[in-house]
């Protein structure tokens, strides 16, 4: 995430980078105004932090030119203050800025005001869609609208063929007809829901059926949107770029940096103990397929317990939230939280706290 | 020589950390990580003070602690329940069976040694 600071005082935007660069964002300094306001435009940070007092054009002015050009406006501004003067920040705010700080103000405090700001949506790559229908012209219709919005695109007729295809091509999002010949789509649905690799693809399911207890049925299992056929392009199309739009944001927020210090007295035990996560993580992904809530409660409470006496409270809370998930049989949040404790451990980043 | 705790519990990498952390504060420690190991330690090596975990294979925290609080020569070792549990039911169960203090996992250093002291010194 791309962080413009426009602050006057050189040692403290030096400082700010520095604490922002360390929590794996990509900081950019600007100490004046006219250059900030050039950063903005040729950099498009995803985050301004604005200094209100700044030479040259207070930083009012500045925040009003970047709300008020429709290339800009959407940037968030987050204002640094030190006026006690609320007249001052309600102004700020009133003119579209996220939130503010009063100088001086602590590096932890920013970094939980930003983590807390929605990330707008980038799509860099193009998204891969598996369509698996048995209708050869509704294939045709989908693929040539698909293609044409932007998307990359590769179907199957069954769900051999498709399941297949998932472990090969792993699409960013499944299009699936939930009345296909031979098993049928809600059991592929099922198996899909229980594969270590695929279970976190949405899934869109479209359906001739009109049936409310059916609906109830497939919505249980999990998908991301359910359409009734006959249906009109706009609307699956709309309903994906909703659906990709949510894992965006779910994959910006999870594939941050987590930086944990730990106490150098314990150092030597850190590796063995992350070893074993690793090893809850692989037997919470087998007694997820078996539905074992009673394991998953355990692994959970055991977690809970040992992380923050390691200083990984990101454990103690996954831990205790896996716990309270499997206790309540809710096998939705366990499934995000398992998602959660994967992503904390691949992008865990330890540092010694000398 | 130090004095002696026994901690009884079974998930290991909290027994490696809280064992370790004693140890360095000068200890003498001694674990089980479960609770018929726990209590047959006990007695044989009467410690100065246990740590005991509630959920534990063989034989529970609760029982384990019964037994010893019914016992006159080991009563008076103080037992210092090691839960992640913050269950009111918890609090009051382990007043009813005599457990003489509770340090919640995880647990910060400082509130270990701190617990530790305060019974034993």
């Amino acid at each position: 995430m791309k962080i413009l600071i426009i602050e006057s005082d050189y040692e403290m935007a030096k400082l700010v980078a520095q604490g922002l660069a360390n929590a794996a964002y990509e900081p950019i300094v600007s100490t004046d105004a006219i250059q900030g306001l050039n950063f903005v435009h040729t950099e498009k940070p995803d985050l301004i932090i604005l200094d209100l007092f700044l030479p040259a054009g207070g930083g009012l002015s500045i925040l009003e030119r970047i709300k008020g050009s429709p290339n800009t406006s959407n940037i968030p501004v987050l204002v640094i203050t030190n006026e006690k003067d609320n007249e001052y920040k309600n102004n700020a705010l009133e003119m579209g800025a996220i939130d503010y700080l009063e100088k001086p103000y602590d590096l932890n405090a920013l970094i939980k005001i930003i983590e807390k700001i929605p990330v707008e949506e980038k799509i860099e790559t193009k998204n891969k869609i598996l369509i698996i229908e048995d209708d050869k012209d509704l294939i045709k219709l989908m693929m040539r609208k698909l293609i044409a919005s932007g998307y990359v695109v590769s179907f199957a007729e069954d769900t051999y063929q498709a399941m297949a295809l998932v472990e090969k091509e792993k699409p960013d999002l499944i299009i699936l007809d939930l009345l296909l010949p031979g098993g049928g789509g809600l059991t592929f649905l099922e198996r899909l829901k229980k594969t270590t690799y695929a279970f976190k693809i949405p899934v869109i399911v479209l359906t001739g059926v009109k049936d409310n207890k059916y609906k109830e049925e497939v919505l249980k299992i999990g998908v991301a949107d359910y359409l009734e056929k006959p249906f009109k392009e706009e609307i699956l199309l709309s309903s994906i770029k909703k659906t990709l739009k949510d894992k965006v944001v779910r994959k910006k927020e999870m594939s941050k940096k987590i930086i944990v210090y730990i106490d150098p007295e314990i150092k030597d035990l850190v590796p063995d103990f992350l070893k074993n996560r690793g090893e809850d993580l692989k037997s919470l992904y087998i007694a997820l397929e078996k539905e074992d809530y009673e394991n998953i409660q355990k692994i959970g409470h055991k977690m809970k317990g040992s992380g923050g006496s390691y200083g990984f409270d990101g454990l103690t809370e996954i831990g205790g939230s896996l716990e309270q998930a499997a206790k309540e049989k809710k096998i939705e949040d366990i499934k995000i939280w398992i998602d959660k404790l994967s992503f904390y451990l691949e992008n865990l980043e330890i540092r010694i706290n000398e | 020589m130090g004095k002696k705790i026994l901690i009884v519990d079974d998930e290991p990498d909290i027994l490696k950390v809280a064992v370790y952390r004693l140890k360095k504060a000068g200890y003498e420690v001694i674990s089980a990580e479960d609770g018929g190991t726990g209590l047959n330690l006990a007695f044989k090596e009467k410690p100065d003070l246990i740590l005991l975990d509630l959920r534990l294979p063989v034989m529970d925290g609760f029982d384990v602690c019964q037994q010893l609080k019914s016992n006159p020569e080991f009563k008076n070792i103080p037992v210092i329940l090691f839960t992640a549990s913050s269950d009111k039911a918890v609090e009051e169960k382990a007043k009813e069976i005599g457990a003489d203090g509770h340090l919640m996992k995880p647990f910060e250093p400082q509130a270990l040694l701190e617990i530790v002291k305060r019974f034993i010194g």
